[in-house]
């Protein structure tokens, strides 16, 4: 029998809100000292960041503030003297050479200044040259890296060696070959450093559109501020500290 | 990958094609020269062997009879490996002409043995004369003397030709005074290429050695000399052999019965040869280490110049080990191309190696008269030749891991940033 008096209100039940991702990349307290003889230099003291999937941040700062000893360590390439860092899951303070390597081949994508390309490969080979070491098989690496030579607008380049491509287009492959093996997180190290401004808009214009329909993270260390200021996020790496 | 990259980087730079040459340039010569030196020892083995019998029994003391010889005869013609038997009596004379001397070692032979299974002389030069039947009766050569057949080196020795007059003097221990000579006149001379019979040979009816050595005319033969089917068996058989002649032949008090073979006749000579051989091996191994430094000296360039590379496949993914092995993979593909070309260089030019050295000094690589050769034979041996080309590669491969062993433990970021 239902009931004839009116029953009270049910409070309102909050929403379940959906529990926030863990990021791809969480680094807490990292600190580094360089040791020069009997000298320490600490070139970073505290450094704390944590990047969301799909997040850019771009890192400025003036020369010899320790941009690209932070980005070493970010990229498993150098171990903190203090600190944690934790990527994809894991912390890398317990890791093995072998096991960096491992992470960096299947997590991690790097475009540099200076591009980096083997001259003795074509630019699909060397846009495929990833897929090797993170284990990929040949032919879904060469499907995919057309498709990213595609994306980057140079199709027709594929079997040009990096000799016979400019400077803008050579950025565009390494970019490329950043993005072979679907890494979590894009660490890059001046990318317009070496192109005049208006290759440099051009590289930066299909830069972001490749990275931001593969929902990739990047960390990205720049002079340019043009460069930087279409990031999510843009910090300073000043005194040893992201402010 | 890997192995496509190292393929690249052996492709990329022509200076890398000089570390190719340089390991298929060390097999081509270590080839070439084995295969000159394993001839001349196959040849000498030849010459050596088919310059006299196989198995010669020496009677000292009592010599043999005619009919002993005829029972050893028929006992040793019933096996099927003794192809012929030559009777001989030999002994150490001196050779005299007009005031000109030589020591010789006389060969008193029966001419119709040696014509029927005699192989004298196998390579005869120069004159490439038939070894004794048309000159021991030479109708050019008219003298009442018996005829002598004598080493064209001897001959040189006396100042002596065909158609000269020699004296062959004899002194027995037991008659040391009294100096028996006899006269013989030269029919012919000859090359055997035999060192020791071109240095002291001289061939006599054995009638006249008889009554040089033992003052006799009786039918007695101080040796008996057997020629096999399979000389490489000598050793194998000879105590076989010496059965039966225990068996045909009487053992008395005063006689001594010994035997050897052609290798322990020559072993001196033989081993000489073998131990020289060994030691161009070993030499010619070192040469191909040699050629080990520049391919060592050609990767760590390579490896320098690659150094930002390395910091680039490190940071994307690539271990320690394989990096190495990019570097030890391109060492490797030296040392196989270049392993190929020196294979493929080595069984071209052994063949035309004596004329090539003909074009460019003038004369052949081995003089006949020098070496007593009439021409050069060369021999590869197959086992040979892979051991060379096997040790190669591994010397190629195995210079190139220095340089692979540092590239590995580059830095990455450092490597990155290297100049």
């Amino acid at each position: 029998m239902s009931s004839l008096y009116p029953q009270p209100a049910q409070p309102k039940q909050p929403e379940q809100t959906p529990l926030p991702a863990e990021p791809v990349l969480f680094a807490e307290g990292i600190g580094h000292v360089y040791h020069d003889g009997t000298r320490e230099l600490e070139i970073l003291r505290e450094v704390n960041l944590a990047v969301e999937e799909g997040e850019s941040v771009a890192i400025i700062g003036r020369s010899g503030t320790g941009k690209t000893t932070l980005l070493n360590i970010l990229g498993l390439l150098d171990n903190p003297t203090r600190g944690q860092l934790i990527m994809a899951g894991k912390n890398t303070a317990g890791l093995s050479e072998r096991e960096r390597t491992r992470m960096r081949a299947e997590h991690i994508g790097f475009v540099f200044q200076q591009y980096h390309l083997i001259a003795e490969l074509n630019a699909l080979e060397n846009i495929e040259l990833t897929a090797g070491f993170a284990g990929t098989k040949k032919i879904d690496a060469r499907e995919r890296a057309r498709e990213l030579l595609d994306q980057v607008g140079l199709s027709e380049r594929a079997t040009h060696r990096p000799a016979k491509l400019s400077g803008g287009e050579r950025q565009r492959v390494a970019i490329a070959r950043a993005l072979l093996n679907r890494p979590n997180l894009l660490l890059c190290d001046e990318p317009t450093g070496n192109l005049d401004p208006h290759t440099s808009e051009t590289v930066m214009n299909i830069f972001w559109d490749v990275v931001r329909q593969s929902r990739t993270s990047m960390i990205l260390v720049t002079h340019d501020q043009q460069v930087a200021k279409r990031a999510d996020r843009i910090l300073t790496l000043s005194e040893g500290r992201l402010q | 990958m890997i192995v496509k990259l190292a393929l690249r980087y052996a492709l990329a730079r022509r200076v890398h094609a000089v570390a190719v040459m340089a390991v298929a340039l060390a097999l081509t010569v270590q080839i070439v020269v084995m295969a000159v030196l394993d001839g001349m020892l196959v040849d000498m083995e030849n010459r050596v062997r088919d310059t006299g019998e196989q198995v010669t029994f020496l009677f000292k003391g009592d010599l043999l009879t005619q009919k002993e010889f005829d029972r050893l005869s028929a006992a040793f013609f019933s096996r099927p490996d003794v192809t012929g038997l030559s009777p001989k009596i030999v002994g150490l004379s001196l050779a005299e002409r007009g005031g000109w001397y030589a020591p010789v070692e006389v060969h008193g032979v029966d001419l119709a043995y040696e014509a029927r299974y005699g192989r004298l002389c196998s390579y005869l030069l120069q004159l490439k004369l038939d070894p004794l039947a048309p000159k021991w009766s030479d109708e050019n050569i008219v003298s009442s003397k018996p005829p002598a057949f004598v080493s064209s080196r001897v001959a040189e020795q006396l100042q002596a030709k065909p158609g000269d007059e020699i004296v062959l003097n004899f002194t027995s221990d037991s008659e040391q005074q009294k100096i028996r000579r006899k006269h013989f006149v030269i029919t012919s001379t000859f090359l055997s290429g035999n060192p020791y019979l071109d240095e002291m040979g001289i061939y006599i009816p054995i009638e006249e050695a008889r009554q040089l050595f033992y003052q006799t005319d009786a039918q007695l033969y101080e040796r008996v000399g057997l020629w096999l089917d399979d000389p490489k068996r000598a050793d194998e058989i000879y105590q076989q052999l010496g059965d039966i002649v225990l068996a045909s032949v009487a053992a008395t008090p005063a006689r001594e019965i010994t035997v050897n073979t052609w290798t322990q006749r020559w072993s001196w000579y033989y081993e000489s040869m073998v131990h020289e051989n060994n030691l161009q091996e070993i030499v010619l191994t070192l040469m191909n280490i040699s050629g080990g430094f520049c391919v060592f000296a050609i990767l760590a360039t390579l490896v320098a110049k690659r150094v930002r590379d390395v910091g680039l496949l490190r940071c994307i993914g690539a271990t320690r080990m394989q990096v190495i092995g990019i570097f030890v993979l391109v060492g490797l593909m030296t040392g196989v191309v270049g392993s190929a070309l020196g294979v493929a260089g080595g069984y071209f030019a052994t063949p035309r190696i004596d004329e090539w050295y003909e074009a460019l000094t003038g004369q052949p690589l081995y003089p006949p008269r020098m070496f007593g050769i009439a021409e050069l034979t060369t021999v590869i041996y197959g086992w040979k030749v892979a051991i060379y080309a096997i040790a190669a590669t591994l010397i190629a491969t195995l210079a190139a891991l220095y340089p692979a062993l540092w590239a590995g433990w580059q830095e990455p970021m450092e490597a990155l940033r290297d100049e």
